[in-house]
């Protein structure tokens, strides 16, 4: 009698929780799979941060190098000082303005990324699977005599359905919380993040840029007219000709050009975390205009979009740093 | 004195960097037409209005961060909120594992095995002190 009684109330129970649960079934895949890759991109982005100094620093060796006029003794003080050199302060001086902003660069970006990963782990389907505990539990009552097989099935089953019930709808409503009450942050943070990268970054590297092309012209040129000169002392100069030996000219026209090449991966890389950034931003939005159905067909396509229009963008960023 | 904004300082940054290749150009195309004395002088003027560029840029970076701190801090606050989350879930899992060993002591006392009784209060504390 009594086992039939707590039968009959288990039905009952199960039926009604079906139906709850039915109505509230969550699938928070996309905008894991979202947060998931924009954390990836995010996690790259310390080398671009600590290249500001880089490109700073690199453009300082070639004024010295030049203003030193390639004299070998000067030259380990110039890329190599001594950490307490006067050279390394003078180093230091140049480029000590984007030094000092690298940290914040790279904690503010970290924000962004904990955030998102925060995200992610809250939308995470594997979250809420409590089988192996539920499992354990089932194994202990029914080791403890209290239920029967069949009635500890029901049990484990019914609890299931509960937990998974309260914690999908504690899920989906934290989520929401989160997602109306900071998208203008996410969005202003990935706008500062995108215009540093897009904007500050690339006119540093295109300053070393053309740091790079002025040093190579003018070093090829004094080559040319040193050559023009001994050519006419010793009297084979060729005045049709501007180059008297061009052959040293290739090595050094092929090392210029890998420089160059460096240079355009890391505009290009620059250019791609921009793009990540803007996704990010649209993608919260995108989050945010469907808040009242985080687990609709089209919120779930939405987030897949973003989060696949994110990824060529990283592999861009790993060719360069 | 009205100090400048983010988008003020790019924009100088910009222009001195624009300036900079302007003299590079006009250096290379006249390069005969100049002696050794202006070309490097001119080389000396490129070198500072880049460096004014680069100053002026890195300038422009330090202000776009200062106007993010209140951004940063709400941001991280949400962060936290939502790792609460994640732990107050995680947490049920846990009450599951130790309800699991709690069940299985109980049943060992009311049977009155006492090797059942000491292996099921092992388990009991393990499972306490693993979900601490």
């Amino acid at each position: 009698m009594k086992l039939s009684l707590v039968n009959r109330r288990l039905s009952l129970i199960l039926i009604l929780v079906l139906a709850v649960v039915n109505s509230g079934c969550v699938d928070l895949s996309a905008i894991r799979k979202f947060a998931e890759i924009s954390t990836e991109a995010g996690q790259q982005f310390p080398q671009l941060a600590k290249d500001l100094n880089g490109s700073c620093m690199r453009r300082y060796y070639y004024q010295k190098i030049r203003e030193e006029q390639f004299r070998p003794e000067r030259m380990p003080d110039i890329t190599n000082p001594d950490p307490t050199s006067p050279a390394m302060s003078e180093a230091r001086e140049r480029c000590g303005k984007f030094t000092e902003q690298e940290k914040r660069l790279i904690e503010a970006n970290a924000v962004m990324v904990n955030y998102l990963q925060a995200m992610a782990a809250l939308a995470a389907d594997d979250l809420t699977s409590f089988d192996q505990s539920l499992n354990g539990l089932g194994n202990s009552f029914t080791a403890a005599n209290v239920f029967n097989e069949a009635e500890v099935k029901a049990v484990k089953n019914l609890a299931g359905l509960l937990l998974t019930a309260f914690t999908d709808g504690y899920r989906r409503k934290k989520l929401k919380t989160t997602i109306e009450n900071h998208n203008e942050d996410v969005k202003t943070l990935a706008a500062a993040l995108q215009r540093i990268a897009a904007q500050n970054y690339i006119l540093e590297l295109k300053n070393e840029q053309g740091q790079l092309r002025s040093y190579y012209i003018d070093s090829i040129r004094d080559y040319a007219d040193y050559m023009k000169r001994v050519a006419a002392k010793d009297g084979s100069e060729n005045k049709e000709d501007s180059v008297q030996n061009p052959l040293p000219v290739i090595q050094v026209k092929r090392q210029w050009d890998e420089e160059e090449l460096d240079l355009r991966n890391k505009i290009t890389a620059a250019e791609s975390y921009g793009k990540i950034m803007q996704n990010i931003s649209e993608g919260h939005q995108k989050l945010f205009d469907n808040r009242n159905k985080l687990n609709s067909k089209e919120t779930v396509q939405i987030a897949l979009k973003y989060g696949k229009a994110i990824q060529p963008l990283v592999q861009d960023f790993r060719k360069a740093f | 004195m009205a100090t400048l904004t983010a988008g003020q300082a790019f924009q100088l940054a910009l222009g001195f960097h624009n300036l900079a290749q302007e003299i590079a150009s006009y250096r290379f195309e006249d390069w005969d037409n100049l002696t050794s004395t202006q070309r490097r002088n001119l080389e000396r003027l490129e070198n500072q209005v880049r460096n004014f560029s680069s100053d002026f840029n890195a300038l422009s970076i330090k202000l776009v961060l200062d106007d993010l701190s209140g951004t940063l801090k709400n941001i991280d606050e949400a962060t936290a909120e939502m790792t609460k989350a994640v732990k107050r879930i995680k947490k049920i899992d846990k009450i599951l594992k130790i309800a699991a060993a709690g069940v299985t002591l109980g049943a060992a006392i009311l049977a009155g095995n006492p090797s059942a009784i000491a292996s099921a209060i092992g388990g009991a504390v393990t499972s306490a002190k693993d979900n601490t």
